[in-house]
């Protein structure tokens, strides 16, 4: 739809999203959800995350599914209050990692205010998680030629086999690394990255999502007491 | 330190706890300042081993000294700052999202100040015909390209020696050109490790053959040089 892409929301700069995530998941983790006003709340602050994201809804349900399916059991003998309150974070919290792409997410780990061998850690993280996540697709793509992966099945038998594949390729890549970072003295300086651009907008949107996050814990407590 | 070879590698010997086989079996060689030096040899003849060997990676009985600095538990931040080295695969060597960040980053390291970084970070990019890819990410490069931001991220020093490990693997024939005619016009010394005979024929002044660790021809002439 012509005029969506200038949207704040949908503009927002890594860190203010990463910002923006933090605060709506806090926010949940902190509103009572044992009565239906707190869950209404809580769910409130999901479907703000959602919008918040919404350039990547499928990805993020996706992934919160797939966080949900071990759980299942458990979740069915929860009580509601219980439920909503984690999916609620999880969608909050995952918002922002569904929606940054990984040089962004580097980007915004290089602001955090965390020590700096921690920054340099989480950084190169990262980075290697991208890599492996083109070495995962390489992984299917070999799979689906040699054997092919159709439906459920195919699924499964490439679940299976990440394990097998997957887990000695980030041991030895692990290894490689940590030669190549010892051999270029890893460690002393972190990328340069760009300031904050605020706008009126995204600092609008930051705002909102602190001031709908105190709201909803604030009424959650006040309903409650 | 002036009049000292590049690389004198004496009597090196060393094999990995998993094997009982020695990878490299009393290795010596020597490579003078600016001599271009291909390291031949089948998979498994030792010439990866001999180059971690050298950078300090490996432990390893014997010998080794760079640029007149001997290998040592305390010379080796030393003998690293004067060693470029080239990984074979150079996505494992790229270690930042950005390639600038990249490029600039050995002289960060070395202390050189932030407009002459970006001076001669961009020079180098330039020459390496990566310039336009600066502030994109490594994941988006070809395997051509990765291997020229993580070359310039390693010449960008000017280290008095360089080691390359199969520098031409998974390269297209305009590609192994173009880097050949890179390394040879490089002032510095190099060891290439490669079992692309041509590659090296195009690259090199001189030719060590490893077999089974140790070193069975060294010659300025590979034409008798068959695997």
């Amino acid at each position: 739809m012509d005029g969506v892409s200038a949207l704040p929301i949908l503009e927002l700069d890594p860190a203010v999203r990463m910002m923006c995530g933090t605060v709506l998941c806090a926010g949940v983790l902190f509103t009572d959800t044992s009565h239906p006003y707190g869950m209404i709340a809580a769910g409130g602050l999901a479907g703000v995350a959602l919008l918040l994201h919404r350039r990547h809804h499928l990805r993020l349900l996706g992934l919160v599914t797939a966080g949900t399916v071990m759980y299942l059991p458990a979740l069915l003998w929860s009580s509601p209050g219980i439920v909503i309150k984690g999916l609620a974070a999880a969608l909050t919290l995952m918002g922002p990692a569904t929606a940054l792409a990984v040089q962004e997410t580097s980007d915004v780990v290089v602001r955090l205010p965390l020590p700096t061998f921690l920054r340099f850690l989480l950084l190169q993280v990262l980075h290697q998680t991208g890599v492996l996540g083109r070495e995962t697709r390489a992984i299917h793509r070999a799979i689906a030629v040699r054997g092919g992966v159709h439906g459920f099945r195919g699924i499964m038998a490439f679940g299976r086999a990440l394990p097998a594949t997957w887990l000695p390729r980030i041991a030895f890549r692990a290894e490689r690394v940590a030669l190549a970072m010892t051999v270029r003295g890893y460690g002393h300086r972190l990328p340069s990255v760009a300031a904050i651009g605020w706008t009126r907008g995204t600092a609008c949107v930051l705002v909102c999502s602190v001031v709908l996050s105190v709201l909803a814990v604030w009424s959650s407590h006040w309903r409650g007491a | 330190m002036p009049g000292a070879p590049a690389l004198s590698v004496e009597r090196v010997s060393m094999r990995y706890p998993s094997s009982s086989r020695a990878v490299l079996d009393a290795c010596s060689l020597t490579v003078a300042p600016g001599e271009r030096v291909a390291l031949l040899g089948l998979n498994g003849s030792g010439k990866t081993s001999l180059l971690l060997a050298i950078a300090g990676l490996v432990p390893f009985e014997g010998s080794i000294a760079v640029d007149g600095v001997v290998l040592s538990r305390t010379s080796i931040d030393a003998v690293r700052g004067r060693i470029g080295f080239l990984f074979s695969n150079p996505e494992d060597q790229l270690l930042f999202p950005r390639i600038r960040d990249d490029v600039e980053y050995a002289l960060v390291r070395d202390g050189v100040s932030g407009e002459d970084v970006r001076r001669r970070a961009g020079a180098m990019m330039e020459v390496m015909g990566i310039a336009a890819l600066a502030e994109g990410s490594p994941y988006e490069l070809s395997h051509g390209q990765k291997l020229r931001a993580a070359l310039a991220g390693v010449l960008i020093h000017e280290p008095p020696l360089l080691l390359l490990d199969e520098p031409s693997g998974a390269l297209d024939p305009p590609g192994r050109r173009s880097l050949a005619a890179l390394l040879r016009g490089r002032p510095g010394a190099m060891l290439m490790a490669t079992h692309d005979l041509e590659f090296a024929r195009w690259c090199c002044t001189r030719f060590v053959q490893l077999e089974r660790g140790r070193v069975v021809r060294d010659t300025a002439d590979p034409e008798g040089i068959t695997f």
